[in-house]
């Protein structure tokens, strides 16, 4: 009877796992099986064992892609945190008392609600070098007497992209946090005041570390969304990278490897590198900023093991 | 109890992977030649327990009432398929229809009749999705392959042959050659004073224009690129193009075009050479501002390529800027061209267009006014097409005979084909639909009333795609990128050469079968 019902425990588990298959790891395997064949997305799938692996080391563009991604997640990741924290500074603080914090909440979780492609069309009104509304102020008020390519010029595109994700993103990472530090008892914030900390006091010691958990959170999704940056990239120019393939992020180039160019077999390699990619920063990323816990985990382990051992000794002896 | 698990997961895993890699064959004889499949009438068979499945791109097949016609002819009570079920299901390419429709097909589950753009088709056709549409044409008493063939344009014709087994596939009722359509008005202030250009008196004088234009104007690439710098020079705010993707259709800059792959399976060189003259001009054409670009450099499908339309351009220091010329197919000229030209009164003063919130009566005078009529229509330095809806059967249908109906009222039923072009004003690939209509024509008021199917009825003969590949569409995609960033001046792109070796290293991870070494640079 005790068997059955240790059974119907993994029946109840076992929609998880259905799920996990069918929506996880069947397609990561599917794709590196594709990833071992020459397929165009029809007809025979040809296999040709490690050719489209040989291929990512002669590819020119696949550095460029990778970069392209660091680059625009980097700078936004940077800007989106700091934004938030400084957002979560405010609200926070006992002497400002803010009032309206659900209100503020939506506001800045707003642009995260806009479908991407309104985003896109909208910043591309905007950002057009010859006939967007930006230049156009920016002429009127006499800053610039040459039109900024916004969107024409490399380093400006990747900025600008940079932009749009923070101000899409930042009121997420704002919610998030600001639920972390409401967590925090007053009364810590109350003594730090009457000890006479400054703010960027209380916030390194007392805001910063209380969200930390929450804060690595955000960082390690914001990595994985990071390298997978699609829509913004892909639709605000002509979806090929312009200019100068500096829009050409990691999904924009296995996209249009795959559904453009009709190469499924390399498109996959490409899409299992990035997972291995993606795998490896994630883990090294979760060791560096939790050193402590992991260090503590391990001395743990560490202490159990040698209490075992002791007790096995001790066990030993007492038969003897 | 997890190892168990497990193996039993990676076991499931491997069975799906198996059984998703066998594909579908289509159905084939004990010799191996293709079964033809039967597309007579089963007598006695109820069809009211059947349906047909049709995919298209487009919805054009049910707002013109395609499939009505089709149920009402076929479907309804006393009909060869009465009762028949027709779905019909339009998704269009922005939503993914490749993405949808070819795992439908490759899983054998796919619709009974489906459409396609060329380059589509011919994916299509490479794979096998299409049955024999030649075969079934021969095996049906109420169509005569023969006369069908001498009666379609022959390159719609040839473009949905199938290269394996020299078999018609597909074929598409329409043809949509493309023309430059310029402003007449501007075309002769910049021009009318050279030697032969039409006197403003001359009774057709936007065709005369026209003519003369093409001949000695947009006749070859170089001529194309003096015609631009011509229009600059002539006022330093005026442009021909709003950007340089309205001469990507010249980049052959002959009628007879070379193949992107040659007879070996690989990367074509002699196509390279063809392109350098284009890459050339696109680099001529392009400047970081306005003031220094020979185009206004609005992007093709922007706010200000649409303005420039009807109106002057003003960028974002003010100042204003004219276009004269779009390159565009028939369908171009209806659907994009003229709902944005001016209108005029009676007295010549351009109307303004009403806001979208303007009541039905202000609508409707103005969509009743005539066009100003200053457009004309010319020729570029080649024959080239845009789009056209091409219809093919599945391979794997099991319903043969009643796609085959559907394949016959959108292809050879003369009277509805005649109907649809009266009501549409469309360009037919059918000679026997589309030569009373171009004897008859009385000539398009938005150009001046020049009878402008006789142009395209002429460019649409020129043109020879008998060249054309599955990788077409692909490659000059790659072309195209690493030829902007050779106008932009992109680091490492100083020169056509840069741009060639750039354009090889992307060729060989993204199409490896068909790349070779020692491809020419210049």
């Amino acid at each position: 009877m005790k068997k059955i019902k240790d059974k119907v425990g993994y029946l109840f588990i076992s929609p998880f796992f259905l799920v996990f298959f069918l929506f996880n790891a069947y397609p990561i395997l599917f794709t590196i099986y594709l990833s071992m064949t020459r397929y165009k997305g029809f007809g025979p799938k040809v296999f040709i064992g490690a050719d489209n692996f040989k291929l990512l080391f002669k590819d020119p563009n696949l550095v460029d892609a990778f970069m392209n991604t660091i680059k625009i997640w980097g700078v936004n990741i940077i800007f989106q945190i700091f934004l938030a924290l400084l957002l979560v500074m405010i609200f926070s603080d006992i002497k400002y008392k803010v009032k309206g914090l659900g209100f503020f909440r939506v506001i800045f979780y707003l642009p995260n609600l806009i479908a991407a492609a309104t985003i896109a069309l909208i910043f591309m009104k905007l950002l057009d070098k010859d006939y967007g509304v930006v230049n156009q102020v920016l002429f009127s008020i006499g800053w610039i007497d040459k039109p900024i390519g916004w969107l024409t010029k490399p380093i400006m595109a990747q900025m600008s992209v940079s932009g749009i994700q923070t101000w899409m993103w930042f009121g997420n990472s704002f919610i998030l946090f600001m639920a972390s530090v409401q967590a925090v008892s007053k009364e810590i914030y109350e003594a730090a005041r009457i000890d006479g900390a400054g703010r960027l006091q209380v916030l390194l010691n007392i805001t910063i570390p209380s969200i930390k958990p929450i804060l690595m959170y955000v960082m390690v999704t914001g990595l994985i969304g990071g390298l997978q940056l699609f829509d913004i990239p892909f639709l605000i120019t002509d979806g090929k990278g312009f200019p100068e393939g500096s829009l050409n992020t990691m999904i924009v180039y296995i996209y249009n490897m795959a559904f453009v160019h009709k190469n499924y077999g390399y498109a996959s390699a490409l899409s299992f590198a990035l997972f291995v990619v993606i795998m490896t920063f994630t883990v090294v990323f979760t060791v560096m900023t939790n050193k402590k816990e992991i260090k503590e985990f391990f001395n743990n382990r560490k202490l159990v093991k040698a209490r075992k051992k002791e007790l096995s000794v001790l066990k030993g002896s007492a038969k003897i | 109890m997890m190892k168990k698990l497990s193996i039993l997961l990676i076991i499931l895993m491997l069975a799906s992977l198996v059984l998703t890699a066998c594909g579908t064959e289509p159905a084939t004889t004990t010799d191996g030649t293709e079964e033809t499949p039967n597309v007579v009438v089963e007598e006695g068979k109820d069809y009211s327990k059947e349906k047909l499945v049709i995919w298209s791109f487009t919805d054009e097949l049910q707002t013109a009432g395609d499939i009505d016609y089709f149920k009402e002819m076929y479907t309804a009570p006393g009909k060869p398929f009465e009762g028949m079920e027709v779905e019909f299901v339009a998704v269009s390419i922005q939503d993914g229809y490749m993405d949808k429709i070819l795992p439908a097909l490759e899983s054998g589950n796919g619709p009974d009749v489906f459409t396609g753009e060329l380059d589509q088709v011919k994916q299509f056709i490479e794979a096998g999705y299409y049955g024999n549409l030649e075969a079934m044409i021969e095996s049906s008493p109420d169509v005569d392959l023969a006369a069908e063939k001498a009666d379609y344009k022959e390159y719609i014709w040839q473009s949905g042959i199938d290269p394996a087994t020299g078999k018609l596939a597909a074929l598409s009722w329409q043809v949509t050659p493309g023309a430059i359509f310029f402003k007449t008005d501007m075309a002769t202030e910049v021009w009318g004073t050279e030697a032969g250009f039409p006197s403003m008196d001359t009774p057709d004088y936007n065709a005369e224009v026209s003519t003369w234009v093409s001949a000695n104007k947009f006749n070859s690439i170089e001529n194309l690129l003096a015609a631009q710098e011509e229009v600059k020079a002539f006022n330093p705010q005026w442009r021909l193009f709003p950007d340089d993707q309205a001469v990507r259709f010249f980049a052959a800059g002959t009628n007879n075009p070379v193949k992107w792959v040659d007879e070996n399976g690989t990367l074509n060189p002699a196509k390279i050479k063809e392109q350098i003259p284009y890459i050339n001009m696109v680099g001529s054409m392009y400047g970081e501002t306005i003031e220094t670009s020979l185009t206004a450099n609005a992007a093709e499908w922007s706010g200000p390529w649409f303005d420039a339309m009807d109106k002057d351009l003003t960028d974002a220091q003010g100042k204003t800027w004219q276009v004269m010329a779009y390159s565009m197919p028939t369908w171009g000229l209806k659907y994009i061209i003229e709902p944005n030209m001016e209108k005029v009164d009676a007295q010549g003063n351009t109307l303004e267009k009403p806001a979208e919130d303007a009541d039905q009566a202000t609508k409707d005078a103005y969509a009743a006014a005539p066009y100003k009529g200053n457009w004309g229509m010319a020729v570029g330095p080649n024959s080239y097409f845009w789009g056209g809806t091409y219809v093919g059967i599945n391979a794997d249908t099991n319903l043969p005979e009643a796609a085959f109906g559907f394949a016959k009222s959108m292809l050879f039923d003369k009277e509805r084909l005649a109907a649809r072009q009266a009501v549409d004003s469309d360009m037919y690939s059918v000679e026997s639909v589309m030569a009373p209509v171009i004897a008859q024509y009385d000539g398009r008021d938005s150009l001046g009333g020049m009878n402008h199917l006789q142009v395209f009825n002429e460019e649409a003969s020129k043109i020879d795609l008998s060249n054309v590949t599955i990788y077409d569409r692909g490659l000059n995609d790659l072309l195209g990128v690493h030829i902007t960033n050779y106008k932009q001046g992109a680091a490492g792109y100083t020169s056509v050469a840069d741009t060639l070796k750039a354009f090889y290293a992307d060729v060989q991870v993204t199409y490896p079968e068909i790349y070779v070494d020692g491809l020419p640079t210049e």
